[in-house]
Formats: C-alpha cells, sequence, structure tokens
C-alpha cells in the first residue's frame, strides 16, 4: 500500500494504491489523520482508484477521517472505489454516508 | 496460554498437485455427490503481512472452482476479516503464533441453484472470541471498529465460532450459485 498526498489550492488529494488490510492500514490512518489536523485543507479527497482491496480496519480509518472533517469543518471526499471497496461500504451502511464521486474531476468540482 | 512452535510453512495436500516445476497446480475437480474434498491447507504465522499471500491463495482457489467474481470477493473478504481478527484478538498482535487454514469442496446437501460450496476452517490456539462480541448487534452509529464480523455474517452463508480444549475454529460455508 502507498498513499501519497497532493497539495492544491484548497483540496489535498490522497493517492492510494495496493491493498489496505491490517498490515498497512495504521499507516494509511497516520498520514490521513495528520495531513488534516496540521494542514486543515477545506476539501480532503482519497483517490481509491488504485485500491484493489480494502478491510475494515481500512475502512475504519476512512470513518475516522470523516469524523475528524466534520469535527474541523472540512469536505472529506472519496472517488474511484473499486468493486470490492463499494460493497463493503453497502454492507456497513456506509456508502450514503460518505460523499463518493466517479472520478478526480466530479470529485473535484 | 500455550506457546507452540511459530509456523510459516504452507502446504497444499491433493487434489492441488505440485508440477514438476514446483508450481501448484490449480485444475481442481468438484467434489463429487456427497463428498467434501480438502482442496487446500495452509500453515502460517500470525503475520499482517502474511495477508496478502493468503487472500492470493484463496482467490485463486475460489474462482477455480466456479464462484463468480462477487462470490469469490466474498469468500476473500470474509476469510481476511477472521484471519485479522485471529491475529489482533486472539493472538493480541503476536506475529509469530501458528494458523491453520483449510478449504475443502463440499457436494452434499446443497441447496437448489447452487452449483458448488466452498468450506473454510480456520483454527489458531489463542484467547477465545468473547461471547458478547460473537452475538452482538452490528454497530448502529458512526463509529469505527466492529465491522468485520458484520461482513462475514453478512458474505458468507454459514459462520460458526467453536472452541474445543485450547483451539479456536472458525467454520465458514459459501455456496456458488
Amino acid at each position: 500500500m502507498k498513499i501519497d498526498p497532493r497539495r492544491m489550492d484548497k483540496v489535498t488529494i490522497f493517492d492510494v494504491s495496493g491493498d489496505i488490510d491490517l498490515a498497512n492500514s495504521p499507516e494509511m490512518r497516520k498520514t490521513l489523520l495528520t495531513e488534516m489536523r496540521e494542514h486543515k485543507t477545506p476539501r480532503v479527497v482519497v483517490n481509491l482508484t488504485k485500491v484493489r482491496y480494502i478491510d475494515s480496519s481500512g475502512v475504519a480509518s476512512l470513518v475516522e477521517g470523516l469524523k475528524i472533517s466534520r469535527d474541523l469543518g472540512l469536505r472529506f471526499i472519496l472517488f474511484g472505489l473499486s468493486p470490492a471497496a463499494r460493497e463493503v461500504l453497502q454492507l456497513s451502511r456506509l456508502l450514503k454516508i460518505f460523499e463518493v464521486y466517479d472520478d478526480e474531476e466530479h470529485a473535484l468540482a | 496460554m500455550k506457546k507452540v512452535p511459530p509456523a510459516s510453512r504452507a502446504t497444499a495436500s491433493s487434489p492441488v498437485r505440485r508440477t514438476s516445476a514446483g508450481a501448484t497446480d490449480l485444475s481442481l475437480r468438484a467434489a463429487k455427490a456427497g463428498e467434501r474434498v480438502a482442496l487446500l491447507r495452509l500453515k502460517f504465522a500470525s503475520n499482517p503481512e502474511l495477508l496478502g499471500v493468503v487472500r492470493s491463495a484463496v482467490c485463486a482457489l475460489s474462482e477455480s472452482i466456479g464462484f463468480s467474481p462477487e462470490g469469490s470477493r466474498a469468500v476473500i473478504r470474509s476469510v481476511d476479516e477472521a484471519l485479522a481478527n485471529v491475529m489482533r484478538h486472539a493472538y493480541g498482535g503476536q506475529r509469530d503464533m501458528p494458523i491453520h487454514l483449510t478449504c475443502w469442496s463440499v457436494a452434499s446437501k446443497l441447496p437448489q441453484g447452487a452449483k458448488a460450496a466452498l468450506e473454510i476452517v480456520i483454527m489458531d490456539r489463542g484467547i477465545p472470541m468473547p461471547q458478547e462480541k460473537l452475538h452482538a448487534p452490528p454497530p448502529r452509529e458512526l463509529r469505527p471498529g466492529g465491522l468485520g464480523l458484520e461482513w462475514m455474517r453478512k458474505s458468507m452463508d454459514v459462520v460458526e465460532h467453536s472452541r474445543k480444549g485450547k483451539t479456536n475454529s472458525l467454520r465458514m460455508l459459501k455456496y456458488a450459485v
């Protein structure tokens, strides 16, 4: 798993790739939450286009990101969900809780 | 908790055959009516870095016996969450404790419309899952945690936890339709 933040004007995009599971979700969580707390960019976007698999600890990290974004008054957006990622958000009834778009263009619109 | 030697050797049992080149032959035959055939046995350490290896093996196996991509993802998700629970809770994060996983092709008592069934048994020697967690309702409020068991229950047709002596056993069954 790799996670790289791209900082733009009023937006930070996190490009995530690979499988997110118990072995690496703490790293994703730390990168996301540290960036959000330190930079407080108004819009935080997570690019999941290259994520083939995400487990419950990865989804829990996204839920934490969403909660912190609400506390800080930021928008927290996901895009590029694979079938596997979409299924687990549906199973957890979280698909309607997150702001989800198909691609980067719509996520930044 | 009694310590047992660390395990890291993965083994495949008949009818999963080793080719002369050493690769695993996954051209499996489905179990015949009434049969329960062991397709894959893995013995590995409770190290989260190995989860991807197990997911790959279970993915190849489930697809080879006729699961759809969606069904295969359900199996992989459930195995991964079950193993993560063992690593995190039963073994408390210790990375060198043994986990046994066996996959069976089952062809008895298939419900109408099912063309195959995959039974997965995961065994460990860690702390048993607390009963209140096993029977807890799905989390209702927006909070991290508690998702794995819910996903397993929703993804598989059967999920059964048991404990015999010092061994925890999780049996899961999924029908390929």
